[in-house]
């Protein structure tokens, strides 16, 4: 027999735990699956403060807002299910699971995926010797496990991921030898920047690695200059010493279950690649199925969170029936704050992507 | 472009001082922040309501210098750590900077540190007036050290063996 429920969430990531936080204001029997082993997604290797607005958690450190929102869900009306994959969706009502016990068919009345990203890898000689890392990994290994991932360390990428991850590298007492991005421009906040910069750490643009070299681990990577073509610059490669080269070369969003689900996938490239199509609150071309975070478009976890909390709101609105104005209400605040998150000249890509999507949809 | 886009260092025309800054004998914050990023919180941390984000969320922050009693707190709450605060004149031959310290071990209270400016380049030595840890600054150590007057402007970072 197939167990049942109101809601079920794929991914307890901010977007997945915002929306298990809304829902759970106005239903119940809602449940969360995630493959790892806690919840919070990416949120539990944040130890920086967030950025963002006041009402949304800015100054709190990403892992506390992970606890926060854990916190915050009832027991009673939220059931989560770690180490527990989604591996298919069937319409109307069916998601197929796989956890240590091996297949369990959970039926749904509505589900919201909230499935993220998975970050991009990025071709140069010898990028499968041991000792290239994906950012994401060198997070987990020194804030969720506890261990120091590398002595010295060459980031690939001068976008927030890959200076924040230098930063916390450093904490951890590792070494960055430098910072290279392809772009003539540093792509993140400038005070992630900076913070790297009066300790020291080169941020070398227009530059990118020709490869890593070494015997059977990375033990050195050759950069070269590139031009105003993205062209390498010959006789300008150096060689640097290290240990490791972490890529922080941006996130395509994870879209394989809503793609098999039949969601309709459009190519947005401001939004990171493949996202499925959704209206202003976050459901897709098929009824009752959601999509809130990064998988509908790569932005910063405070916009995942709202969206999240969108996707929850209408799910449970659809189910309950609750007063109108109650939801109506709830509606235009997040409405509000994400488009107050989304201005500036950092979000204008974001932004058109989202645009695009909807304009994609009618 | 802006040369920060490329260096990473603030462009020093960017940030508001106080009038005659160099005649201050208190405590004021400089605010190396001068870039349209979504946040906040360092307008809602000041008790005495000395910052303000006006209109959207991702506009520069905007300090009044005289409302400020240079009580740190968004120097902790900063989550871009670009907020320091500044004392010119800290004692008759010696000014001194309060910056945002997130490393193990912390420095020792009288200790002699490095200096480090924007760019990582050692300017001189300093030495720790107080360290401060608290939940206010959302477990941000906050270091006093106190310098040459004429390395206030100059100094962002420490280290010491």
């Amino acid at each position: 027999m197939s167990e049942e429920y109101n809601i079920v969430i794929v991914g307890a990531g901010p977007a997945g735990l915002a929306a298990a936080t809304t829902a759970s204001k106005y239903t119940n029997k809602i449940l969360i699956v995630d493959e790892n082993i806690k919840p919070g997604g990416q949120l539990s290797k944040q130890t920086h403060k967030f950025f963002g607005s006041k009402n949304h958690y800015a100054s709190v450190r990403g892992v506390n807002i992970c606890n926060i929102l854990l916190d915050g869900l009832s027991k009673e009306k939220v059931c989560f299910r770690p180490e527990t994959s989604a591996i298919g969706f069937y319409k109307p009502d069916t998601l197929i699971i796989q956890d240590k016990e091996g297949l369990h068919k959970i039926k749904g009345n509505k589900f919201i995926f909230a499935t993220g990203a998975i970050e991009n890898m990025v071709s140069f000689e010898n990028n499968d010797l041991p000792g290239v890392y994906g950012a994401g990994a060198m997070q987990t290994l020194m804030n969720l496990y506890g261990v120091k991932p590398a002595e010295k360390v060459l980031m690939l990428g001068a976008g927030n991921i890959g200076l924040i991850v230098s930063y916390q590298l450093m904490q951890a007492g590792v070494e960055i030898m430098g910072v290279v991005e392809a772009s003539p421009f540093i792509g993140g906040y400038h005070v992630h920047a900076a913070k790297l910069r009066r300790m020291g750490v080169p941020i070398l643009t227009s530059h990118t690695v020709k490869g890593v070299y070494g015997d059977g681990k990375v033990e050195k990577a050759i950069i070269h200059k590139l031009g105003g073509g993205f062209e390498p610059l010959h006789g300008t490669e150096k060689t640097i010493e290290i240990d490791t080269l972490c890529l922080a070369v941006g996130l395509t969003p994870s879209v394989e279950l809503l793609h098999q689900a039949g969601c309709n996938i459009k190519f947005i490239k401001e939004l990171s690649g493949y996202v499925s199509v959704h209206d202003d609150m976050m459901e897709t071309n098929i009824p009752g199925v959601f999509v809130a975070g990064d998988a509908s478009g790569v932005e910063e976890a405070s916009a995942a969170m709202l969206e999240g909390n969108m996707a929850g709101l209408k799910a449970a609105y659809d189910i309950e029936g609750f007063n109108r104005s109650v939801f109506l209400n709830e509606k235009e605040i997040v409405e509000f704050e994400l488009k107050s998150l989304r201005t500036g000249p950092f979000c204008e890509r974001a932004q058109a992507g989202k645009k695009r999507l909807m304009v994609e949809e009618r | 472009m802006i040369a920060y886009k490329t260096t990473g260092i603030v462009d020093m025309e960017l940030v508001s001082l106080p009038q005659d800054w160099e005649k201050q004998t208190r405590f004021f914050p400089v605010i190396e922040c001068i870039e349209k990023i979504p946040c906040n919180p360092c307008s809602f941390s000041c008790p005495k309501g000395a910052i303000s984000v006006i209109g959207d969320i991702t506009n520069i922050p905007q300090i009044d210098f005289e409302r400020c009693n240079g009580c740190s707190i968004c120097v902790g709450k900063c989550p871009g750590l670009a907020i320091f605060l500044v004392n010119p004149n800290f004692s008759e031959n010696k000014g001194a900077v309060i910056l945002p310290y997130e490393f193990r071990p912390l420095p020792e209270k009288g200790s002699i540190v490095r200096l480090y400016d924007r760019e990582g380049k050692e300017i001189g030595e300093g030495m720790i007036e107080a360290i401060r840890t608290s939940k206010a600054f959302e477990n941000t150590p906050l270091v006093t050290v106190s310098m040459e007057k004429d390395l206030v402007m100059c100094a962002r970072h420490i280290r010491f063996d």
